[in-house]
């Protein structure tokens, strides 16, 4: 079954996962900071060549353990 | 006294392991109410252990350089049946029930642990000024901070509570204190050290290293917290096979004048003991730092996703970056990924015609507790930002680095300098750091 994006987020199962959790005010203050940053990101990832390496996350050797 | 005299003292019975853990204990008990390097002394636990490793000396076991050697770890790093807080009010309370690998392999190299060095909260932030558990303080002037996340342990060492404390560094969290309390931090290439059992930050750059009073203690320490079957490769044989590139742009630019002399002073001591040095263009590290703090943000996040409803036990700079990171969008963490292997390519290339960098490790000596902004020239930036711009982007590359103590400023702070190598070749850097610590 398709949903529209409409529906999902009026939709009381999914409301939970799509909802903010952030007010919008906590929003707001983060991404003061935060979209100057992401969009320095995009201007650099606008300049990768096309066909850029397909293994393309770097992986850590080893998953570290938490601590506790 | 370093490692290397401390282990003459105690093999030839001028000193006992117990009389050197007692004055270590006795120095912690004197600066610590002062400075709060550590959260946690485990002063019985030590000295049991300390009479049992002059046992085994009188018995003939030796169990090698560190063989009774007081050491502090920090408090993210797991030590069973010793509280580790990782600095934050999430894990006031925890005990762990085993401990790390790299506390097991100490422990199993003669080191006596003295207790758990304190730590910016949960590792994310570079003051050391921690809600939960207290400021840290700078040994060289207490107005000011000791550098971070691994405070504790730079000034634990400055001061001669002990002769080597582990940190970790995700963003410089090794090299900052180092630079800003005088000592040696080596941050290692990415996975050499076994990160298991130690609160993750970055999953993909975090790193585990020694902070020490000399570059051969730090030696001593890697080669301490390595797997048995791990091969380093070796230095080069004469100190005029090495190569330093020292970089036309960057590194020197928005830096303080005397961090800018007392270094540019090292390159040209190199040059005297006959290392060659030629300058070099760096690729873009304001794009290397990019990638590094979105990573960060989105890794971080998601790490602490499910204390997200605890908001009250987060200080408000560390909330602060967590709430950024929930907002990074999975497609610009793999944007991020992919120009960090781009970037790693750049680097490679230039280090196919030198051997290692050389470049300061902070901006500036260490800030004042509380400051917000720093100067440099002329221009202000935020502190945090200003005081990882040189050495966050090592991170995200994965190669080493090494701080080094290079001089002091007119008001008597220590100023530190950098030098990054190609992976897994941290025999070389710690050659060229010696060659540069024994200049007059």
């Amino acid at each position: 079954m398709f949903y529209t994006q409409w529906q999902l987020i009026r939709s009381p199962r999914s409301s939970n996962v799509l909802k903010p959790e952030l007010s919008s005010d906590q929003i707001e203050t983060a991404r003061l900071v935060l979209d100057p940053l992401l969009t320095r990101i995009r201007t650099q990832t606008e300049k990768l060549p096309p066909q850029a390496d397909s293994a393309l996350v770097y992986l850590p050797v080893d998953e570290p353990e938490a601590g506790q | 006294m370093n490692i290397l005299e401390a282990g003459q003292a105690l093999r030839s019975r001028r000193i006992s392991c117990l009389e050197l853990t007692d004055q270590c204990l006795d120095q912690i008990a004197k600066l610590n109410p002062r400075l709060n390097a550590f959260f946690t002394v485990t002063q019985d636990t030590a000295r049991i252990q300390a009479q049992r490793l002059d046992h085994e000396l009188a018995n003939g076991r030796d169990r090698g350089p560190l063989h009774g050697i007081p050491i502090a770890h920090k408090d993210l790093i797991s030590t069973k049946g010793v509280r580790t807080t990782s600095g934050s009010k999430l894990f006031r309370d925890n005990i762990p029930t085993v401990d790390a690998p790299i506390v097991e392999k100490l422990a199993a190299g003669g080191a006596v642990m003295l207790g758990k060095t304190g730590l910016h909260e949960l590792a994310y932030g570079i003051t050391s000024d921690n809600p939960h558990f207290g400021t840290i303080r700078n040994p060289c002037d207490p107005a000011r901070i000791p550098g971070g996340s691994s405070g504790g342990s730079g000034a634990a060492v400055a001061t001669d509570m002990v002769f080597l404390a582990t940190g970790t560094d995700t963003g410089g969290s090794i090299r900052i204190p180092a630079s800003f309390c005088g000592v040696v931090g080596l941050k290692p290439t990415y996975g050499l050290v076994d990160r298991s059992g130690i609160q993750p930050l970055g999953l993909s750059l975090d790193h585990i290293g020694p902070l020490t009073r000399t570059v051969a203690d730090a030696g001593i320490a890697l080669e301490a917290m390595l797997d048995g079957d791990t091969q380093l490769r070796p230095a080069p044989s004469s100190r005029q096979n090495i190569r330093i590139g020292l970089p036309e742009n960057f590194y020197f630019a928005h830096v303080s004048g005397e961090v800018r002399d007392a270094v540019q002073k090292a390159a040209q001591a190199a040059e005297r003991f006959g290392v060659r040095v030629t300058p070099v263009k760096v690729p873009d590290i304001d794009a290397l730092n990019d990638v590094g703090r979105v990573i960060l943000l989105a890794e971080a996040s998601a790490m602490y996703q499910p204390y997200f409803s605890r908001r009250e036990d987060f200080g408000a700079d560390v909330l602060a970056l967590l709430d950024q990171g929930r907002l990074v969008p999975a497609t610009d963490y793999i944007n991020a990924q992919r120009i960090r292997k781009m970037l790693v390519s750049e680097f490679r290339a230039l280090f196919s015609t030198i051997d290692c960098l050389l470049t300061p490790t902070t901006p500036t000596t260490a800030p004042l507790i509380g400051q917000k902004q720093v100067s440099l020239d002329g221009e202000m930036m935020d502190t945090r930002l200003a005081t990882t711009r040189l050495v966050r982007g090592i991170n995200v590359l994965g190669f080493p680095a090494l701080s080094l103590p290079c001089g002091k400023s007119a008001e008597g702070l220590p100023i530190g300098l950098q030098l990054i190598g190609r992976p897994f070749e941290e025999k070389l850097l710690l050659a060229l750091a010696e060659v540069l610590e024994a200049r007059p």
